[in-house]
Parts: structure tokens; C-alpha cells; sequence
């Protein structure tokens, strides 16, 4: 099987040959190929040819089944609506908003909304411009045979990145939900535009919505508030536009009784067609709740903190005590808990992604 | 009368509104005793918040809401009380978990308040504060350091 016809089957929820790994790496590609961050970006600019080479050599050498054809951060679209980002000079640690959000009160959000109403996500901020050029570099080398995704944030946390400071926009949360519908459902079709931009540009495959405030900070009943309405948005439009089905990052422990029935409701009523957990969720949980229960598909997870630690032999050997868990195995993929640390050595991450790869041959556990 | 005023600042703590602080200086002024203000209101308030973390009500945005609530209402008993500390120790915050386990934890916590009298009230609920919201903030703390290791 090629990398798309592996990942295919654990959609189908049929057997592939060994399990695929999807490990969401973002800056680490840059840290292991030697870059610090300002030597590849900074608040208007970003290197496509470094960055392309750095994607390219982290896809050869780890050797993993799902990318991300770019390198992404959650300071994408700030700085051209007023904000600053963060992009630390700084081995291992990742580039991101600042307190200098582009809406400090709420008497900024008009003038903010009305720039988004203009926002040419290909063009406005050179960052994203950037990017995309390393998508199209990255479908070319390699999309014939690899899934390539798309990947941004959707509801309340690609919200809270593009406008707030974050513990600003935990309170808005709260003491100003009308406000906070308002900015989510700017900053959703922002998002739907900025996935649409990707597909263009030669992402080939799922669309993977991340949503990391999830259970972890935000109640089941404010999650269905303000983001269920915000996610089916996505699933549809990136459905309608580009045949497309959503997977949804989301953090938090989803196995008590009204987080799992939230859980349902992104099956049910949004129509997310796979899910990537973070620690929280055990991977025995999720083969028998998610995969059996639900009918969709899954990543289990290995802590990408104990990825960063290692050493190879301990990540060897949790890989093969998740695998003993996951009965058959079928309709899961391996993704650490959030993403590939920024300050993951090389050897670590391609210990994780081999011992995956050496412990997930299909048929699992017979 | 001082039955509703009580209840009427337990809901809104325990709901995180703006005007707890209001509700709690028209107690005062009806001559409720600040003892009775924290026994009979503040105590039961956070007690609801802690069940509505159990039962998955309650969250980052609710509890932080609750919390700003009730130190406003602390920040206008602490001066009526300062000064009549006992000198045993304050009860220190041990729990840990997640959100809904740290309900448990808040409700038991909330019990060893029961003996308390006077100042030693208000530093009690000073360290339910101060342990609550450094649990609770754990989880937005540790994705903000999954980028930084």
C-alpha cells in the first residue's frame, strides 16, 4: 500500500498493511533541520524555499503517512489586523500570538470585523502567501502519493487566536456571549476560506480542524453552544466545496457522560468524519467508544511529551503496550497528543513513527 | 428578609455575576454579620460551583467567573475581619485532577471550612481560591508549554 491507500483503509475502517502515523508536526521540521524560527519567518515574511526544503527532508526521513504539505502556526492572519505575533529566537519553542492581539476591547472589533470582511487569505498576510507556496512546492513532490491535509483552527480557539488574548477571551467567553458567537462565526469562515485556499494549493485529502479549548477548558454545554454550529459550518462547506470529508483535533478528557454526548453530537449532527484526542483519551477507549460505538475513525495517542523525552527504547515500548489494547485495530491511526514537540530530536520522532509502523501490522493482535 | 439577601448573593456568586459585590454590601448594610455573610453565602456558592464542575457545568470560563465573584465580595469583608486570625493553620488545597475530580475536591474542601470562624474564613477561602484556580489553569498552562519544551 502507498501512504493515501493506507490512510484510505483506516477511513474504511478496513485493514492496512501497518498502522499510518499522522503526527501533526509543525516547527519541529525547522528546529531538526537547523533553523531557528526568524531565520524562516517573521512578521511579514516567510521563506518558502526553506521551508519547503525543510518539509521535504522531514517527509523523506521520518518516513510518516498524513502531512501537513507546510509549515503552520496559530499566528497565521494577525499581524495584517494590527496584532503581533511571537516568533521566538529561541531553539525548540514554537511561534505563536502575543498579548498585542488585534482586539484589545471590544471597541476594536468593529474596525477588526470590517477588515475581515475583505480578507484575502491568499494574498493579505505574506505569511500565509508563504505557505501556500510550500503547498504547491510539496504537492508536486510528493502528492501523487501522499495525503496531504489542510489544517487550521475552527470555533472558539481559531477565534481566540486571530482576536483575543487568551484569558481576555476565556472571560468574553462568559460575560459576553453575543459578542463571542459574533467573533467565532467571523473567524470560522475565515477559516473555511483559509482550508479552501490549501485544497487550492494542493492539499489532496481530509480536512483536520483543530479545536484545542475542547472539554479541557470549555463545558460540553458551552462546546455545543459555540462550536458545534461552528464545525458542522466547516464539515459542510469544506464537503460542498470540496468533496472533502473533516477530522477534528480536540483536547480534553471526552469519556465522562455530557462530554461524550458531545462527542456524539460532532458524529451525529456535525458530521466530523474522524477524531485526533490528546493524552486524555486512552487508546482501549477509543477503539471500543469512538471507533466501535460511533462508527468513525481515530487517532490513538502517544504523549508528545514523552515522544520529546524518550529515549528510543521507552517510546518503542509504549507504542507496543497501545497496540496490545486496540483489538483489532481497525479504523485507528497513531498521532501523538497534540503535535510533534518543537524540540523533538529527529531520532525520537522517527523511533515513535518506526515502532508504529514495526508494532501496527494489520492483522493487529491475533 | 436577610434569608433572601443571603441567597440572592450565594446565586450570584455561585453564577459568577457582576453584582455579587452589590448584593453583598446591601447585606452588610441589613446588619448581617460578615461570619454569617461567608458561612450562610460564599461557602454554599462555591460548594455549587464545585457540584457544577462534577457534573460538567462548569468550566475554565465559568469557574474564573465565580471566583472574580467571590473575591470581590472577600475584597469588602477582609477589612470587618482583619486581625481576628486564630493561630492554627489553614487547611492547605491538595487536590488535583481533572475538571470534575476538582469539584470533588472543592465540595470536600469546603466542608473543613465548617469549624472556622472570623478571619481564619477568609484566609480559608483565600487558599480554596488560590488552589482551585492553579489546578484549573493547569490544563491552559500545560498547552501553552507544549510549544515551549
Amino acid at each position: 500500500m502507498n501512504k493515501k491507500e493506507r490512510f484510505q483503509a483506516v477511513r474504511e475502517k478496513r485493514a492496512p498493511d501497518f498502522m499510518p502515523v499522522w503526527p501533526r508536526v509543525q516547527s519541529q521540521m525547522l528546529f531538526s533541520y537547523g533553523y531557528k524560527l526568524p531565520e524562516v519567518t517573521g512578521q511579514d515574511w516567510y521563506d518558502s524555499d526553506k521551508v519547503t526544503a525543510a518539509v521535504l527532508k522531514s517527509i523523506k526521513e521520518i518516513d510518516y503517512d498524513v502531512a501537513i504539505p507546510s509549515y503552520v502556526d496559530y499566528g497565521f492572519g494577525v499581524p495584517p489586523l494590527g496584532g503581533t505575533i511571537w516568533i521566538p529566537d529561541k531553539f525548540g519553542v514554537a511561534a505563536g500570538t502575543s498579548d498585542d492581539q488585534p482586539v484589545k476591547t471590544k471597541a476594536d472589533w468593529p474596525r477588526v470585523k470590517k477588515m475581515m470582511a475583505t480578507y484575502d487569505v491568499k494574498k493579505k498576510d505574506p505569511r500565509m502567501a508563504g505557505c501556500l507556496e510550500v503547498m504547491k512546492n510539496i504537492s508536486a513532490a510528493v502528492g501523487d502519493e501522499m495525503p496531504l491535509v489542510p489544517m487550521y483552527y475552527v470555533g472558539t480557539t481559531a477565534a481566540m487566536f486571530l482576536f483575543r488574548p487568551n484569558e481576555a477571551f476565556l472571560e468574553d467567553l462568559f460575560e459576553d456571549p453575543d459578542w463571542v458567537k459574533d467573533m467565532v462565526e467571523v473567524a470560522t469562515d475565515w477559516a473555511i476560506d483559509w482550508i479552501s485556499a490549501q485544497y487550492e494549493a494542493g492539499a489532496n485529502s481530509i480536512c483536520f480542524a483543530a479545536e484545542t479549548m475542547g472539554t479541557l477548558m470549555m463545558s460540553p454545554k458551552m462546546n455545543e453552544e459555540f462550536n458545534l454550529p461552528c464545525i458542522k459550518k466547516m464539515v459542510d462547506e469544506v464537503r460542498k466545496r470540496h468533496g472533502q470529508a473533516t477530522w477534528l483535533h480536540i483536547h480534553g478528557n471526552m469519556r465522562p457522560p455530557k462530554a461524550y454526548e458531545y462527542l456524539t453530537k460532532l458524529v451525529k449532527e456535525a458530521g466530523v468524519e474522524g477524531f485526533h484526542f490528546d493524552e486524555n483519551c486512552p487508546a482501549d477507549w477509543i477503539k471500543t467508544e469512538v471507533v466501535d460505538k460511533l462508527g468513525v475513525s481515530a487517532c490513538i495517542i502517544t504523549d508528545g511529551a514523552a515522544i520529546a523525552k524518550g529515549p528510543a527504547e521507552k517510546i518503542d515500548e509504549a507504542v507496543k503496550n497501545d497496540m496490545a489494547k486496540i483489538g483489532d485495530g481497525l479504523g485507528l491511526m497513531m498521532a501523538p497528543s497534540c503535535q510533534v514537540l518543537p524540540a523533538t530530536s529527529n531520532e525520537h520522532f522517527k523511533a515513535w513513527v518506526d515502532a508504529t509502523h514495526k508494532y501496527g501490522k494489520y492483522p493487529l493482535n491475533q | 428578609m436577610s434569608n433572601e439577601k443571603i441567597t440572592a448573593l450565594a446565586k450570584a456568586v455561585a453564577t459568577g455575576k457582576a453584582d455579587a459585590q452589590k448584593l453583598a454590601h446591601e447585606a452588610i448594610s441589613a446588619r448581617i454579620a460578615p461570619g454569617e455573610i461567608l458561612i450562610k453565602a460564599l461557602i454554599p456558592a462555591m460548594k455549587k460551583v464545585g457540584e457544577g464542575m462534577q457534573e460538567e457545568e462548569y468550566a475554565f470560563p465559568e469557574i474564573q467567573s465565580a471566583v472574580k465573584a467571590l473575591q470581590s465580595v472577600l475584597d469588602i469583608l477582609r477589612p470587618a475581619l482583619e486581625g481576628a486570625s486564630s493561630s492554627t493553620g489553614i487547611q492547605k488545597w491538595e487536590g488535583a485532577g481533572e475538571l470534575y475530580e476538582l469539584g470533588g475536591h472543592l465540595v470536600t474542601f469546603l466542608d473543613k471550612g465548617a469549624e472556622l470562624q472570623g478571619y481564619d474564613l477568609i484566609l480559608f477561602l483565600d487558599e480554596c481560591i488560590r488552589g482551585l484556580l492553579e489546578q484549573v489553569a493547569l490544563p491552559c498552562h500545560k498547552q501553552a508549554a507544549s510549544t515551549h519544551k
